[in-house]
């Protein structure tokens, strides 16, 4: 009875989640706040709400949602712990998410022929790099944000999907370009664009998704090799031009060395990381407020030290799972455009997740990008969002036999 | 197409393996590396934990209490009850200056991390209760320490004793020392002054173990029935053109073995070890732990043994008489004469006793495996001889009336001037009960002159209180 209650339908599981999540933050914090079950308990009517409207209104693939909100709960709830404000924004930030995801699952099912937009896509992304340039601010060393009155946007996480949008189309017609240096070349102004706005991470990520990408598609063995060899250079290039890519690449070599100075954040994450064990010390019992950055980079750190790396082992494999319905998605899409966009955005978060896990646990040098649907942190969710929205909107193409082709015993 | 779908499965394949290489690492880390990094000073839990937990007090195997943990209105004030007599060994946790010592090695279960369940400190954090940690008893005997450090009061060195048929550390004391109460008023003349008083020089402190080294040496002579020790002592002897020559020069005339054990003849050993050659030499002092790990639940620093492959003639020469690149820490000497004791088989260190929880109970300390260095007869010729080197030779100021004493002495030159003194040994000979090795830092003086003597009141002490018994 009780197993088949919590285990009956996927659905249960999130409920379950949620009510130990929220009812163990509810006895956490010292003057017992009502508004966290509140919370709670709308969050949680919200994401069955939405589920049920995915599966009755046949929107396509039943789980991406779910698993996101499952990923979406666990940083609201961390979150809150680390700093109860930017908890309930984090919870209003999940509602426009929400709405973004069925906004952007209209959108692109309703408008055609948006594989017709290469050049829009571009420019539309040159732009907000230049915009990004005449109007940024700095934060932590990276000139990437813009201020709005009292929003601080990040334009690399609304170009990111842009950039998908822009290789997908180029490879649909690849005519529209002239050649095939005309394209290359303007892959590598992104990264360019990047580098130069000291966001690394976001740089790496961007060239993984093309070459990705690319590995598919391209028509020359020789250019396809040759994209590696620019890899090489520009990294080789960039450590002996800029400082803050030495010093990263020194702190992760040995954090040990310098713990007051550069090694300071990454150590102080294994801190957290080696004291949470294999089960954590339990939520709201560690102290991950001792790591910087806690509620955007380094938050799975903070899973870490509470929840134990069995609960980070658990996050990693839930973000498995949703990319892997990501690739099964474009496995099942025929036409070349929608194919890339669904590859792209997979590619996307799946890169995006190991950069900034492999990071903060010293696996690869740390560099400041977000953590998918758990860091605090608007521009990365909504746009998060409007992705998977996008993703979802792709996998009812490919579910409702329009373009359902035969993938072996399917 | 087909192409196309078997490239986008290289992608997934690629995405398994990224994100399966984050689980393998996490796990490394958790199991090889996240004890170490936890407890590294910076990491500031340790400490912000440290103020809800009461450390558990520490004891010698009586039941002697040697720190304690004292609760007052500003907080848990740590206090060593014997100022320094314990300074090293038992060491100190400090919040400014970290830990030392026992205090460091044993810090988890001294805070009662070991036997936590998560259960209970969550209980403890919302009653506001402190934390209990573990009483620790030593191995250590009260009575024989407070010997030891007013025998080397005023002198540089160590003494170390040990129950060589344990390993238990009954005694461990090096000086210069420091006061652990009164850490913060001197901290910067500690760490400045020149004599290192923060060292401990049984544990860490390396030295030439001079003609100490011997009774090695005669374990592999015996061991090696060809070689012949007759010899003809003519107080020198020219080996591949550089001269030895013996402590007074004037020569011991006809040897054996034993004799040449007795009187530490340089010259005679020497020669042997040229008979016994660079293989065997470098084989009987890693059997005997030299530049290898000992083991045991205290950190012990490696003793240095930097030959590889082959040894030139003078190099041979040297380590026989313990001279040469050779350095070794006074426990490690005890406890080579500690083989000999106990019938060819040498004992890891052993510091801690037993564990008292919180709820009284008591839970026995590691267990420590004996390792066979040499054959139980051998070990027991070469016992012969030290007991003659006590009776007649170089030892005699270790003899204690009624008890048979077996011992070496040793006068270590060394680069930095005056010569360090030596004396190791156990006692009674044919029931060992305690083993000891003493150091004296710089001394100018022979080991058996200075050393032995120390070494006998230290032995008597532990024999008459029959402590073990």
């Amino acid at each position: 009875m009780f197993k088949r209650l919590i285990l009956g339908r996927p659905i249960n599981i999130l409920i379950f989640i949620n009510i130990l999540f929220f009812g163990l933050l509810y006895l956490y914090i010292g003057p017992y706040d009502v508004n966290v079950p509140i919370a709670g308990a709308l969050l949680t009517v919200l994401m069955v709400l939405c589920y049920y409207i995915i599966v009755k209104a046949k929107m396509g693939d039943q789980y991406i949602f779910l698993i996101i909100s499952v990923l979406s709960s666990l940083g609201v709830v961390m979150i809150y712990r680390l700093n109860p404000q930017y908890g309930f924004r984090q919870i209003t930030l999940y509602g426009l998410g929400v709405l973004l995801y069925f906004l952007s699952y209209l959108i692109f099912t309703w408008i055609k022929g948006w594989e017709n937009y290469g050049y829009f896509y571009i420019t539309l992304g040159i732009s907000l790099f230049i915009l990004t340039f005449v109007m940024g601010t700095t934060v932590k060393g990276a000139t990437n944000w813009i201020r709005i009155g009292n929003f601080n946007l990040q334009p690399a996480e609304i170009i990111k999907l842009v950039y998908v949008f822009f290789i997908a189309a180029y490879f649909k017609y690849p005519k529209k370009f002239k050649n095939e240096y005309i394209f290359l070349g303007l892959i590598y102004l992104h990264i360019m664009f990047l580098t130069l706005q000291r966001d690394m991470g976001m740089a790496m990520l961007f060239y993984g998704i093309f070459i990705s990408v690319y590995y598919i598609y391209h028509q020359q063995k020789k250019l396809f090799y040759g994209n590696f060899l620019a890899a090489v250079i520009i990294s080789i290039f960039s450590y002996y031009t800029m400082t803050h890519v030495q010093v990263r690449v020194e702190a992760w070599l040995n954090p040990w060395k310098n713990i007051a100075g550069r090694g300071y954040q990454i150590t102080q994450s294994l801190f957290a990381i080696a004291e949470g064990g294999f089960f954590g010390v339990g939520l709201g019992l560690g102290r991950p407020d001792y790591i910087p950055e806690v509620h955007t980079d380094f938050i799975f750190s903070a899973i870490c030290e509470e929840l134990g790396i069995f609960g980070g082992v658990a996050v990693v494999l839930l973000y498995f799972i949703l990319i892997y319905r990501g690739f099964k998605i474009s496995l099942t899409i025929e036409e070349t455009f929608k194919r890339i966009i669904a590859l792209g955005i997979t590619l996307t978060y799946s890169y995006q997740t190991f950069i900034i896990i492999g990071g903060v646990i010293k696996l690869i040098p740390l560099t400041g990008i977000t953590l998918p649907f758990i860091s605090y942190g608007g521009s990365a969710l909504v746009s998060a969002f409007i992705s998977f929205g996008i993703l979802q909107a792709l996998s009812k193409k490919s579910l409702q036999g329009e373009e359902i082709m035969k993938v072996g015993g399917e | 197409m087909e192409e196309n779908n078997k490239k986008i499965i290289h992608l997934i394949i690629l995405s398994c393996l990224l994100f399966l290489s984050i689980i393998v690492y996490l796990t490394y880390f958790q199991i090889f590396q996240a004890e170490t990094i936890v407890e590294n000073p910076y990491n500031r839990r340790q400490w912000q934990r440290e103020e809800i937990t009461v450390r558990g007090n520490l004891y010698d195997r009586n039941g002697v209490l040697i720190a304690e943990s004292i609760e007052t209105d500003e907080g848990i004030i740590r206090k060593y009850t014997h100022n320094r007599l314990y300074s090293h060994l038992v060491g100190y946790s400090h919040r400014q200056y970290g830990r030392s010592g026992v205090e460091a090695y044993y810090n988890n279960e001294i805070m009662g991390l070991t036997n936590e369940k998560s259960v209970s400190r969550i209980m403890e954090r919302i009653t506001g209760e402190k934390i209990r940690g573990n009483h620790l008893y030593l191995t250590l005997i009260h009575q024989l320490q407070l010997k030891a450090g007013a025998l080397l009061k005023g002198k540089t060195g160590s003494i170390v004793a040990i129950d060589p048929n344990t390993g238990e550390i009954l005694a461990m004391v090096s000086k210069p020392d420091f006061n652990p109460n009164n850490l913060v008023k001197d901290w910067s003349n500690l760490v400045e002054d020149e004599r290192s008083p923060l060292l401990n020089r049984g544990l860490s402190g390396l030295y030439p173990p001079g003609s100490t080294y011997k009774v090695i040496m005669t374990a592999a002579v015996l061991e090696n029935q060809e070689i012949d020790h007759q010899y003809q002592c003519e107080g020198s002897i020219t080996i591949d053109g550089y001269n030895l020559s013996d402590y007074d020069k004037k020569g011991h005339g006809p040897l054996d073995l034993r004799k040449s054990l007795v009187v530490s003849c340089n010259t005679n050993f020497a020669r042997m070890a040229q008979e016994l050659g660079d293989r065997k030499v470098m084989e009987i002092s890693r059997r005997f732990l030299l530049g290898e790990a000992i083991g045991g639940d205290i950190p012990l620093t490696k003793s240095l043994f930097p030959y590889e492959n082959n040894m030139k003639p003078t190099d041979l020469a040297a380590v026989s008489i313990g001279q040469g690149k050779l350095l070794v820490t006074p426990l490690h000497m005890a406890l080579i004469a500690g083989v000999f004791a106990n019938e060819g088989e040498m004992l890891q260190p052993k510091i801690l006793r037993e564990i008292e929880t919180p709820e009284g109970r008591i839970i026995d300390g590691p267990s420590i495996q004996p390792q066979r260095i040499v054959e139980a007869t051998i070990a027991n010729q070469v016992k012969e001889m030290m007991v003659a080197a006590v009776q007649e030779g170089t030892g005699k100021n270790a003899r204690i009336s009624g008890v048979q004493v077996a011992g070496k002495t040793g006068t270590a030159e060394n680069i930095s001037g005056a010569s360090h003194a030596w004396f190791i040994g156990f006692a009674p000979a044919d029931n060992p009960q305690i083993a000891v090795a003493v150091l004296l830092e710089k001394e100018g003086n022979t080991g058996g002159a200075v050393a032995a003597p120390i070494a006998r009141e230290i032995m008597r002490e532990a024999l008459r209180r029959g402590v073990l018994n």
